[in-house]
């Protein structure tokens, strides 16, 4: 078909198409009625990934250039998700934004474990017995000077709340009952309210958590940035602990509420 | 920031698509169906008018544009109008002076349009200075890919902030070319801040840094248009350049 006719596709494809088409609308329609501004605020914060994508360039070209994208774009593609009525989709983005987040810091600093990551090695599954590149559970990360000092300043383990969404996040993937996508009344996706407060909430608090490990994990980077750069990130921040450790921890000198 | 969308069109009709068209019946006379001219243009997710314009009046097809965008949003959006890339690396004064700044594997171009007002431009001390640095680099680098002839589009707002003349000057005279002696703009005063002399300083500089890299200017044009509710105009100039 080189121009693109409803009426010659073959009949399921024909009704699969026509559905999706009317109700990505409908729910898009329906969630930007109540929640625009919401909406916005949340594509907002994703917006930060440019700056962090400009501030590791430099420094880790390749990684960085291939792993900030995706971890923008699995924030970018959980709020479309969410706004088509597709809530356990959109919650798994995030989980795979969290992933993809840990990784880069990992990989920062391991370049040629990223080599064999690239290429699709999985040798951390073989002779480490874990599921991800970073060893197990994550002892790496709570390994990091900037980590520690933020832990103690904290008065908590910024790891602990980590284990924690990435829990939740995870029953979307290994589709626990509760985040199904159908009802026994409903097949397809419809704005729901409740879901759609769920998966911002949790939306929220992976992009705390993906702001503050780059922050901590790329501290020197950070700290190098202009005042308005690192406010901008900041503002990104909901958490008020997460900020006021961050500021405490990483030395940083501005006056004021963010 | 400042909405320059609305009048776009204006100096799309009155010198943007004139000088292109003049570009391409001297760069390839006998090319009549479609010039088919490599575009590189600094655009709007939601303005993208020159590239339909240069589209509809057969000067080039969107398999050969290369369009910047200014954050990933706006990439995204481009995205689905087909273009043949669409390239998006922060802003662009600041990423082309980069080493790894993705656009330097396209050179070279037929068209050239560095319309910065087009990239949300926050109106701060040094801006029109740090896209005149970041013009000279895309020379450099057309040079470089051996491209011969070009149409030059270079457009910004030229509002209350001077130009710091010694800047301009220091950031060309940073790339050396041999028997090129520097720039010489000392006709012009240190802080330039009446608006008529940024235009002709834009002017001047522009034609000096391509007589640097060898390039013989055969036509030049520009326009301003004030914007609405403000001190700042726009400010647009034209030209082709071949060796």
């Amino acid at each position: 078909m080189r121009t693109f006719n409803v009426n010659r596709l073959p009949e399921l494809t024909r009704s699969t198409y026509e559905s999706q088409q009317r109700w990505g609308d409908k729910n898009w329609k329906d969630t930007l009625k109540k929640h625009y501004k919401e909406i916005e605020k949340l594509l907002q914060k994703i917006g930060v990934f440019d700056s962090w994508k400009n501030i590791l360039g430099n420094k880790y070209g390749k990684v960085a250039g291939e792993l900030v994208p995706e971890i923008f774009l699995d924030a970018y593609i959980s709020v479309h998700f969410a706004c088509m009525g597709l809530y356990k989709q959109a919650n798994i983005c995030l989980r795979t934004q969290l992933e993809t987040a840990l990784r880069l810091v990992f990989f920062s600093m391991h370049p040629v474990e990223f080599k064999w990551w690239y290429e699709s090695n999985e040798w951390y599954r073989g002779s480490l017995r874990t599921k991800d590149v970073w060893g197990d559970g994550y002892r790496y990360f709570e390994q990091l000077e900037t980590v520690k000092k933020f832990d103690k300043i904290c008065n908590g383990k910024l790891f602990n709340s980590i284990r924690r969404i990435y829990k939740i996040l995870s029953r979307y993937v290994h589709s626990g009952v509760l985040s199904f996508q159908t009802t026994p009344v409903r097949v397809s996706p419809k704005y729901k309210i409740d879901a759609f407060r769920k998966w911002r909430d949790n939306f929220r608090d992976v992009q705390d958590y993906v702001n503050t490990i780059f922050s901590l994990g790329f501290a020197d980077e950070f700290q190098g940035v202009s005042l308005n750069n690192q406010k901008k990130i900041l503002k990104v921040v909901r958490n008020d602990k997460f900020k006021r450790g961050l500021r405490k921890s990483l030395g940083l000198k501005f006056r004021g509420r963010i | 920031m400042t909405n320059v969308n609305s009048m776009k069109s204006q100096m799309i009709d009155s010198l943007w698509l004139p000088t292109v068209q003049e570009g391409g019946r001297v760069f390839y006379p006998r090319l009549r169906k479609n010039k088919k001219m490599k575009l590189l243009t600094l655009t709007n997710d939601r303005n993208f008018q020159e590239v339909v314009k240069f589209q509809e009046n057969h000067l080039t097809q969107k398999e050969y544009t290369v369009a910047w965008a200014r954050d990933s949003f706006k990439r995204i959006r481009l995205e689905t109008e087909s273009m043949g890339v669409v390239l998006e690396a922060g802003r662009y004064e600041d990423s082309i002076l980069s080493a790894t700044c993705p656009v330097h594997g396209h050179f070279s171009f037929d068209i050239i349009n560095l319309d910065f007002s087009s990239q949300d431009p926050d109106l701060e001390d040094g801006r029109i200075e740090k896209e005149i640095e970041s013009l000279e680099r895309t020379i450099y680098l057309q040079n470089q890919e051996r491209g011969n002839k070009f149409v030059l589009i270079y457009t910004t707002l030229i509002d209350s902030k001077n130009i710091d003349r010694d800047y301009v000057v220091r950031a060309s005279d940073a790339i050396r070319i041999n028997e090129w002696s520097g720039l010489n703009l000392s006709h012009f005063p240190q802080r330039i801040s009446d608006g008529d002399l940024k235009k002709n300083f834009i002017e001047e500089v522009i034609k000096k840094i391509c007589q640097k890299y060898g390039y013989t200017n055969i036509k030049i044009n520009s326009s301003t248009l004030a914007m609405p509710r403000g001190q700042e105009q726009l400010y647009s100039i034209a030209g082709i350049f071949t060796r």
